[in-house]
């Protein structure tokens, strides 16, 4: 775990530390203030503590500069406000700073002016001239005393030393030999035996016969030493020690401390500028680095809050609205702090409604979808400019179209690429544009899988004001209504047709046969031959009206398919064994080996290829081809088998293609026009479908989807199947 | 951490251009140095010879003519080597002496600050001579003699702390101010 030291703490303790440091050498440059010894450690531990506090304060410029650098928060404002903080502090500091080293140069060369100089020489100068004339007089003196003592014997000369120290200012006299061994002694001190200075080595310049005086101390008392020779064939030397009288030695020991003092002075006149101009600078500088640090301490202050407010504004950015600031200032940026907090909470309430609103509309609008795909009728709807702006699932298939492609156009660009859907773009756009009221059409257009007929109601939209909003067109496919109804009605006359007629076709054969039995005989042979063709043309037309019956019966009964699982293929196989004896008409089979099963009733299934097949033959006028297809085919998420059936033949034109599944509409010479209206019939019965495969232009081709049993199906009831369809026709 | 890193860099770069930087250039030669160390035998003790070489620079022997006393600690010791390498101290003495030029009389005072001598030279030259040629002795008693080995270890230091406060600085810093040797005579 990292020990923290709080900065603020730090830059505190570290001023004081450098300030009382200051303030001891202040002290300590006294010479006699017992601190001077330590003016060195204090000088050196305050630029240490200087130092740390220079780290501490380019610390937190690396770190300002590198968050100016992430354009972090607060960054820029207290960059400005250090800058601002140096430039006040460092402006004034400064000035006072020069004038205050000028000021000091000044006044320490001041005191060492030219006069002064000059004056402190020449005042030691008036001292040596004064110790001199004293050395020069005592000298004279000696001399005086040497040449009263000339001429007299050693002895005598001995004992008037006490009479010649007596007359004289000195302090001792000495009768030395020329080996400076001491003959005689006299001294104003009666206890003294020796004298109180000894020969110096300059005792050599005596013994060539020259005088010496030289100044010297006792007992740091000054004294005039004195060498004479005595005219004894320079034998004999006195030495005389004149003490200075007690006020020359004061004044001479004060000038020489002044004087020693003042070039002491003199000497460190640089060192103590070097010493002031260094005090000054490190008090410039902490007081800087002071400043800076006080500006960096005030600023996180401000700062603090001011980050917490970007943060929390990212974070309502970001849509996080529970997160609120703690108010921990009762000042503006606390209230700022506190005005954030209600404008967030204000926001996040105002949010909330209208994420609620929006889970409203949509939930609305998955209900409408929901309602719109559930919709057996297709729904288109328009805006203002008539332009698709939603349809449903069913609208899709039945224009078999993705109209999602064509939201935001209007009706006639999709009819641009479905030339089908031409006819319904003609009939309702010009509705849609003049109508204001609720209108009704039926519309007939042309799908590739044939003649669709469309019941469309429109109605104009209008808002809430009142203010025209667009259209809205809902559709049905009453195609197998309107065909239900016909094969209804066309059954109706069948079953009446089958009943009326067929009763009455026995009798009339009975009737015919009898007649011809009875009146042959009785003829000759020519009314008989016109009997027997007449009665042979009665019972012909007679059977062929039974077999027209017979086609009405079977087109007029419904529900008389019984459904198993059925091998279509081998169905389809054993139809194309009995066609495939036809010399000319050649059938090719192409079937995949794991076709699914059927649920299909085999006798009707039958009946239907026999139609089919027979049709082809028919086509072909005995000399073509079928192609028979059988394979898997997925539809609407069911799996059918699909069978093609494509001839060689004269092919069905548009013309006929629109009523080529309806009774009694034929296009051949022999046939009652039931044949592919049965099929068609059957074939919906088992839920399956058959259509026109108009794409195919080399004959007639046909496609038929039957349903095939699949492990979902399996277990339903096949016959429910097929009651539901007829119920639902 | 990176940050981190970088802070102590920044601290030994300063740290090491502040003595770049703030302490002048050495000369090439030494104001003090120690010429020659020689220990010698005579009857009964043990004697070291012991010869410096003591020069002032400009600014010293500007110093001294403007009157500020310079002083030195003289010291010196005799060791024998023992067990664990600690070194047993036979001789110790340190000696502190001032130099100082007198104006009145013209002369230059070398006093011995511990004993109280004074001697006076009428020139500097002189004066410093007379701190240069020295022996110290130790009867030989005083040796344990179990290895005839001694180490002597010299320290000539010059006291800055005596100077004048506002030199002081200056001379921490400046190389005509290092007027301290130190060498040692370590027998094999």
């Amino acid at each position: 775990m990292r020990l923290r030291i709080p900065f603020g703490f730090s830059v505190v303790l570290l001023l004081a530390f450098i300030f009382l440091s200051l303030q001891l050498m202040s002290t300590a440059l006294q010479e006699s203030s017992p601190l001077s010894g330590l003016y060195s450690w204090l000088l050196l531990s305050n630029g240490i503590a200087t130092l740390i506090l220079l780290l501490l304060v380019s610390l937190n410029v690396f770190s300002l500069l590198r968050r100016l650098k992430n354009k972090e928060a607060g960054s820029r404002l207290t960059t400005r406000i250090v800058l601002l903080f140096i430039v006040l502090s460092l402006v004034p500091a400064s000035v006072v700073f020069y004038y205050s080293l000028q000021f000091l140069n000044r006044s320490i060369d001041g005191w060492f002016n030219v006069e002064l100089d000059a004056a402190m020489d020449d005042v030691l100068e008036l001292s040596h001239a004064s110790l001199e004339q004293r050395m020069s007089w005592n000298l004279k003196q000696s001399q005086q005393i040497a040449q009263q003592l000339k001429g007299k014997p050693r002895s005598e000369v001995s004992l008037d030393l006490e009479k010649m120290l007596a007359i004289s200012s000195a302090s001792d006299i000495a009768l030395l030999s020329k080996t400076a061994k001491v003959l005689a002694f006299s001294g104003v001190v009666a206890s003294d035996i020796l004298p109180s200075l000894l020969v110096t080595p300059l005792f050599l310049q005596v013994l060539q016969g020259k005088e010496h005086v030289k100044l010297d101390s006792i007992e740091d008392e000054l004294v005039v030493q004195v060498l004479v020779p005595l005219q004894l064939d320079n034998a004999y030397y006195l030495q005389i020690i004149y003490p200075i009288p007690e006020r020359i030695n004061d004044l001479t020991d004060s000038v020489e401390f002044a004087y020693v003092r003042f070039q002491e002075m003199t000497y460190l006149r640089h060192s103590l500028k070097v010493s002031f101009s260094l005090v000054l600078s490190l008090v410039l500088l902490v007081s800087l680095l002071a400043t800076i640090s006080i500006a960096f301490i005030s600023m996180r202050e401000i700062i603090a809050p001011i980050r917490e407010l970007v943060a929390g504004t990212q974070a309502v950015a970001e849509g996080r609205y529970e997160q609120l600031l703690t108010v921990k200032r009762q000042d503006d940026l606390g209230f700022l702090v506190e005005s954030f907090n209600e404008m967030v909470r204000k926001i996040a309430r105002a949010r909330n409604k209208a994420r609620e609103s929006a889970l409203e509309i949509e939930q609305q609008r998955a209900y409408l979808e929901a309602l719109l795909s559930s919709l057996s009728s297709g729904v288109l709807s328009f805006d203002a400019q008539l332009n698709i702006r939603k349809a449903n699932q069913r609208a899709n298939s039945i224009l078999d179209v993705q109209l999602m492609r064509y939201f935001g156009q209007s009706l006639p660009t999709l009819s641009q690429g479905r030339s089908d859907l031409l006819a319904l773009s003609a009939v309702l756009q010009p509705l849609l544009e003049k109508s204001d009221e609720v209108w009704q059409r039926n519309v007939l257009i042309d799908m590739p899988d044939g003649q669709k007929e469309l019941l469309c109601q429109g109605s104009p939209l209008f808002s809430g004001e009142g203010e025209y909003i667009g259209a809205v067109v809902v559709f049905d496919d009453i195609t197998d209504l309107i065909q239900a109804q016909k094969n209804a009605a066309w059954a109706e006359v069948a079953r009446r047709l089958a009943h009326e007629i067929k009763n009455p076709l026995t009798p009339i054969q009975l009737s015919a046969e009898r007649l011809q039995h009875k009146l042959l005989a009785k003829l000759d042979a020519e009314d008989a031959a016109l009997l027997n063709r007449s009665i042979e043309t009665i019972v012909q037309q007679v059977e062929a009206m039974k077999c027209m019956v017979n086609d009405f019966s079977v087109y007029a009964e419904s529900g008389r398919n019984k459904v198993a699982k059925l091998d279509f293929v081998a169905l389809v196989k054993e139809v194309i064994e009995l066609y495939d004896t036809h010399i000319n008409f050649m059938i090719h089979l192409q079937c995949p080996e794991d076709l699914p099963f059927i649920f299909a009733d085999s006798v009707t299934l039958r009946q239907v290829l026999h139609n089919l097949f027979k049709n082809a033959l028919e086509a072909v006028a005995g000399h073509g081809e079928l192609r028979v297809i059988l394979q898997p085919c997925w539809q609407d998420n069911s799996l059918y088998v699909q069978l093609s059936l494509y001839d060689t033949g004269c092919g069905v034109d548009l013309q006929q293609a629109k009523t080529v599944f309806e009774p009694y509409v034929t296009h051949k010479a022999k046939g009652t026009g039931l044949g592919l209206a049965i099929a068609k019939k059957i074939i919906e019965e088992h839920g399956g479908s058959i259509r026109l495969d108009m794409q195919y232009t080399g004959g007639a081709g046909f496609i038929v989807l039957l349903p095939a049993v699949t492990e979902k199906n399996i277990s339903l009831v096949p016959v429910g199947l097929i009651k539901e369809k007829k119920d639902g026709i | 951490m990176r940050v981190w890193k970088n802070k102590y860099s920044f601290l030994i770069i300063f740290t090491l251009l502040s003595f770049t930087v703030f302490r002048e250039g050495k000369a090439s030669e030494s104001w003090v140095s120690v010429q020659s160390l020689n220990w010698l035998e005579r009857e009964d003790v043990r004697v070291l010879q012991l010869a410096l070489d003591i020069k002032l620079s400009v600014e010293a022997i500007e110093a001294v003519h403007s009157g500020i006393t310079l002083y030195w600690d003289i010291s010196v010791k005799f060791s024998e080597p023992s067990v664990f390498m600690t070194g047993a101290v036979v001789f110790l003495q340190v000696e502190r002496y001032s130099l100082r030029y007198d104006t009145l009389f013209n002369h230059y005072r070398v006093q011995n600050e511990t004993k109280a001598n004074l001697q006076v030279f009428s020139s500097l030259e002189d004066a410093l001579y007379s701190l240069q040629m020295r022996q110290y002795q130790q009867p030989l008693v005083a040796f344990s003699m179990i290895s005839s080995c001694v180490d002597a270890e010299i320290d000539l230091h010059f006291d800055i702390e005596s100077l004048p406060i506002p030199l002081r600085p200056t001379a921490y810093f400046s190389s005509a101010w290092d007027l301290s040797t130190n060498k040692s005579l370590v027998c094999d």
